[in-house]
């Protein structure tokens, strides 16, 4: 009697391990399948159809781009693998530069370029891993004074707004509380602190949008650049400025209904009715931007007093070209949730059957000795 | 336990049960392992072996098209490659379908001074995309990429990020560098049903160590 209820306990015990091992892979493959090449399977899995790309979205399944079933029945593993956590930068501080070097002329030349006259030697050798770390020629500020209005000069041009009043500029924002400055020698301690001076001298006119973004990249840019190496700062600023204010968001076109504390150069003959405008001189957008300042329609631009200024421009005319110069804005859309890894729906219900097949002789068999026991 | 005490008031009964039961936990240790597969997803050396008699070009090289690139750490060797230009938006385009891996056309050519810029889907269409496995990727990890003029280019990569796609780097991905670069991106992170559309991205930054030709 007592070997019989024992072996029954062994029985329960076994059926239970081997319901758990059937039940676990069984499950943790279940789970990965983002969604099955059907909709009745996408919704059976908790999905959501999209019947455009008929591709099954599973919010819980999608999170690492290693098959997730490998995650869960690695019970423990924090899920993503440690390879994609973000490594720290290569960049290293900027303390480990070597110090400015005494002999070099205070002040500098003054001249574009003259910061960093060796740079072509850099150029040539192009690896920056293995060369032994070369002296690096300090950034002279009074090189950085003499290139920084071209920058300015740049932002100028690319925002289109040279005659913006001096007081209505406005340096980037969210800069570092202390800014780099050049020492007694007048030389910035690395590239990095010339780098951030410079940005910190660049001035936007008041309002432009986007500026919080611009100044993260340039903070980013600035940090990020090697220390041990030699490079054309300026020119590659101005490069990445070119690169980047493109993509700022474009000013509304829409002039409010009274006059702000501040109004572009260009905006104030309009205000004042000082000269007339007319539909070849205006892109759609400011024609109607004029019109909605001033429904009486000074400039007689909506001519059939439709309420639409200048149809004739409506297309076309204020239609940039479609080659960008500009960086791409934003992510990269690569991926859409739908994988291919881990295991089909017909994967999954073999080896489901597989398993459950298992289980079923496993317990017959513990069933059977029981009953013999 | 209470197999033990059994076994000794059944004989061979027990022995066999033990045995049988030891047998079957093992078929399912041995379907789990099989099921879980290898939890790398790294299927290659590091570094490949470049052929001996190769002659050195120097570094940085002029503009010509990409016909081959290869990270042998996650097995990407492929052939299939578009050029990316910009949607309307102004975003990075992305190849059309899954394994094809794109090189942007406003960034540097392989070998050129800036950074290359290549990107492929992590996944699409429930296909496997050219850089499912980019986030096994690891600093040191060699890069090669052959041009169309016979030059193989060899990067080694510096670090991989994993950034949120609304704090994309966009300077340190797009913005000018001192010698030839590379960036590798895809997708990565969490997958926002919503929006279809993964929240992270994953990039490779890796600098061009030499440059050769077989």
């Amino acid at each position: 009697m007592r070997g019989r209820r024992s072996s029954r306990s062994a029985a329960v015990v076994l059926a239970g391990c081997v319901g758990l091992a059937v039940m676990a892979p069984g499950l943790a493959l279940a789970a990965p399948v983002p969604g099955g090449t059907s909709e009745a399977e996408c919704t059976l899995n908790g999905g959501t159809w999209v019947s455009t790309t008929e591709t099954c979205e599973t919010a819980a399944t999608t999170t690492t781009t290693t098959p997730p079933a490998v995650d869960d029945v690695e019970s423990g593993d924090a899920g993503t693998s440690a390879s994609a956590e973000p490594t720290p930068s290569t960049t290293t501080p900027s303390d480990t530069i070597t110090p400015v070097d005494p002999t070099t002329p205070p002040g500098g030349t003054g001249s574009p370029g003259s910061a960093n006259p060796d740079a072509p030697a850099a150029d040539t050798t192009g690896t920056t891993g293995t060369q032994p770390v070369a002296p690096v020629e300090p950034i002279s500020a009074a090189a950085l004074a003499g290139d920084v209005p071209d920058l300015q000069s740049e932002i100028n041009r690319a925002l289109a707004l040279e005659e913006v009043p001096l007081a209505d500029l406005l340096p980037l924002p969210d800069l570092p509380d202390i800014i780099p400055q050049p020492d007694a020698g007048g030389n910035f301690e690395n590239v990095n602190d010339a780098c951030l001076n410079a940005i910190s001298q660049l001035q936007f006119p008041t309002g432009t949008e986007g500026l919080d973004v611009l100044s993260e990249q340039l903070q980013g840019f600035c940090s990020t650049l090697d220390p041990t190496t030699l490079t054309d700062l300026l020119d590659d600023l101005l490069e990445l400025l070119n690169g980047l204010i493109p993509s700022l968001p474009p000013p509304s076109p829409t002039i409010p209904n009274e006059a702000p504390h501040y109004v572009p150069a260009y905006y104030w003959g309009y205000w004042h009715h000082q000269y007339d405008v007319d539909c070849p001189e205006l892109t759609y957008d400011e024609a109607n931007a004029i019109l909605a300042w001033d429904r009486s329609d000074p400039f007689r631009l909506d001519r059939d007093g439709d309420g639409e200024a200048c149809e004739a421009n409506a297309h076309g005319d204020d239609v940039e070209d479609v080659e960008y110069i500009g960086y791409p804005v934003g992510g990269v859309a690569t991926g859409d949730g739908s994988t291919g890894s881990g295991a089909s729906g017909v994967e999954v219900a073999l080896a489901a059957g597989v398993l459950s097949g298992l289980g079923v002789t496993g317990l017959a068999l513990v069933r059977r000795f029981a009953r013999q026991g | 336990m209470a197999t033990t005490t059994e076994q000794q008031g059944t004989g061979t009964n027990g022995t066999t049960r033990a045995t049988i039961g030891i047998l079957v936990v093992l078929v399912l240790l041995a379907v789990v392992a099989y099921l879980s597969g290898d939890p790398s997803q790294r299927v290659g050396p590091a570094a490949a072996d470049l052929p001996a008699e190769r002659t050195a070009v120097a570094l940085p090289l002029e503009s010509a098209a990409t016909s081959n690139l290869r990270i042998p750490s996650i097995g990407v060797d492929t052939r299939q490659l578009s050029e990316l230009g910009q949607t309307e938006d102004r975003r990075l385009e992305v190849p059309r379908d899954a394994t094809t891996v794109g090189h942007y056309a406003g960034g540097a050519a392989p070998g050129e001074r800036g950074p290359a810029i290549y990107a492929s889907h992590v996944n699409y269409r429930g296909v496997d995309g050219g850089f499912a496995r980019l986030a096994d990727v690891e600093a040191g990890d060699q890069v090669l990429i052959e041009r169309e003029d016979g030059v193989t280019v060899v990067y080694a990569v510096d670090r991989v990020d994993e950034v949120d796609k609304n704090a994309f780097p966009t300077a340190q991905v797009y913005g000018p560098t001192t010698g030839a670069e590379l960036r590798l991106i895809t997708c990565g992170g969490a997958f926002d049903p919503d929006v279809r559309s993964y929240e992270d991205n994953v990039i490779v930054f890796g600098h061009a160590v030499e440059a050769y030709r077989a």
